[in-house]
């Protein structure tokens, strides 16, 4: 069963000191935060239309024009995958706990109160970690095989190869293969990050971003990076002989803190470690059907004859990723 | 990888990954732990690369992956010199 619970030595008499020290986690910050585009809605087969266009300026002629330059318009179609999570446990086992005591009298009674509220909540938040750290690192079992026989760098191979097969491809295994092909990223080899090189290794990212990404004017482009790197930012920056200071922090450990570099944002989502991201947040979509799929339990009575119960979450996913060719991965 | 000619020493570790696993035909995921002897280049959130995974090419990736640069070692450090040996070579 499910519930791993180690009492200590508890007795009903007993007291309990009244908070449950639960595990930190962070929210879905990729979601809260609007980090990459949520596409909603999709309840199954969508295209994605990605366009583009080329314009030819030539000289006058008042005689017949040539046609000159494009338009293309390219359908992706894309089908999130229905995943879930499932997990069974048994109320009863929670009797001999502190969680009895909020149980009402009467041998029917195993109600979960404060096991709900807490331990349940915590397992909530800790799917919807683990969805958004899938959405970042995640691979198919075949996207593996085929990255791994591909054209892709050796690092990206290693990437992809390290990471347990899943049931759907994460948003950097998306740039990294796409349409069954190398995916039309723009690649800076990678190395070994820390708070002594970060500033190098920065400065490689932005060096090749292309320029017209850096002058949109409607949006603005963001470097994601993983979390370790705003330590090695931190670093960096109160190191006095580094006295000038490319990384601009702001609020630094307060609600609204920011971090820039070179005038771009950084912003910290689960990615895997030495790898970083320079895209504008639109070209990165996190495709579902509702998202506040991944944040509903259902929790109830395995069967009606029986007590114990489960809970279950049910959404769907995809990481989809637009207009490659502007998009630099660094790895 | 069975063409493979590198392999694991005894010197690589074995990493712990807990997290929801695809479990079973069905799309289901289920919290679990899997010990892996393996290296992880990109931190245990890019998973680790076991001795299935090792190609010729990856290993010599790996071998010639360095740390980032150190007062003692301003050019870094191989971070894998001792995690890998040819298959060939003898005990």
């Amino acid at each position: 069963m499910a519930i791993t619970l180690t009492a200590g030595t508890f007795t009903a008499s007993g007291k309990t000191y009244e908070p449950i020290l639960t595990e930190l986690l962070f929210s879905n910050k990729t979601l809260n935060e609007d980090l990459v585009t949520l596409a909603d809605d999709i309840k199954s087969t969508t295209e994605i239309t990605e366009v583009s266009a080329t314009v030819t300026m030539q000289a006058y002629t008042s005689g017949a024009p040539t046609s000159q330059g494009g338009q293309t318009s390219v359908g992706t179609v894309i089908t999130p995958v229905k995943l879930m999570y499932y997990n069974e446990f048994d109320p009863e086992t929670l009797r001999f706990s502190r969680y009895g005591r909020d149980m009402k009298k009467g041998a029917w009674n195993l109600n979960l109160g404060e096991f709900e509220t807490v331990v349940l909540d915590l397992y909530n938040r800790k799917i919807s970690q683990d969805v958004e750290a899938k959405f970042w690192n995640n691979a198919l079992a075949a996207t593996k095989v085929s990255v791994a026989a591909g054209a892709n760098t050796t690092a990206e191979k290693a990437y992809v190869a390290g990471i347990t097969a899943g049931l759907f491809d994460g948003l950097i295994t998306r740039i990294i293969w796409n349409g069954g092909a190398v995916g039309g990223r723009i690649n800076v080899v990678g190395t070994t990050i820390s708070a002594t090189n970060i500033l190098t290794e920065y400065g490689k990212l932005y060096a090749a971003i292309p320029a017209v990404v850096l002058q949109n004017t409607e949006e603005k482009v963001r470097i994601y990076a993983p979390y370790s790197h705003l330590q090695f930012i931190n670093q960096y920056n109160v190191n006095p002989a580094n006295f000038t200071k490319p990384f601009v922090v702001t609020k630094l450990g307060e609600p609204g803190q920011t971090v820039f570099f070179q005038g771009i944002e950084v912003v910290f989502v689960p990615m895997a470690e030495n790898q970083m991201l320079a895209a504008l947040p639109s070209h990165l979509m996190w495709a579902t059907d509702l998202a506040s799929d991944i944040s509903m339990m259902k929790i109830d009575f395995i069967a009606n004859n029986r007590q114990d119960m489960f809970v279950k979450h049910i959404f769907t996913i995809f990481a989809h990723v637009m207009l490659q060719s502007t998009n630099v991965l660094y790895l | 990888m069975a063409d493979c000619k590198y392999k694991f020493t005894d010197k690589v570790n074995t990493v712990e990954l807990t997290g929801f696993f695809p479990e079973g035909k069905e799309q289901l995921l289920k919290l679990s732990t899997k010990q892996l002897k393996g290296v992880s280049p990109f931190g245990v959130q890019g998973g680790v690369i076991t001795e299935e995974d090792l190609t010729d090419e990856l290993a010599e990736w790996l071998m010639a992956r360095k740390s980032a640069p150190t007062e003692a070692y301003p050019e870094g450090e191989f971070l894998y010199k001792n995690a890998i040996e040819l298959k060939a070579k003898s005990k």
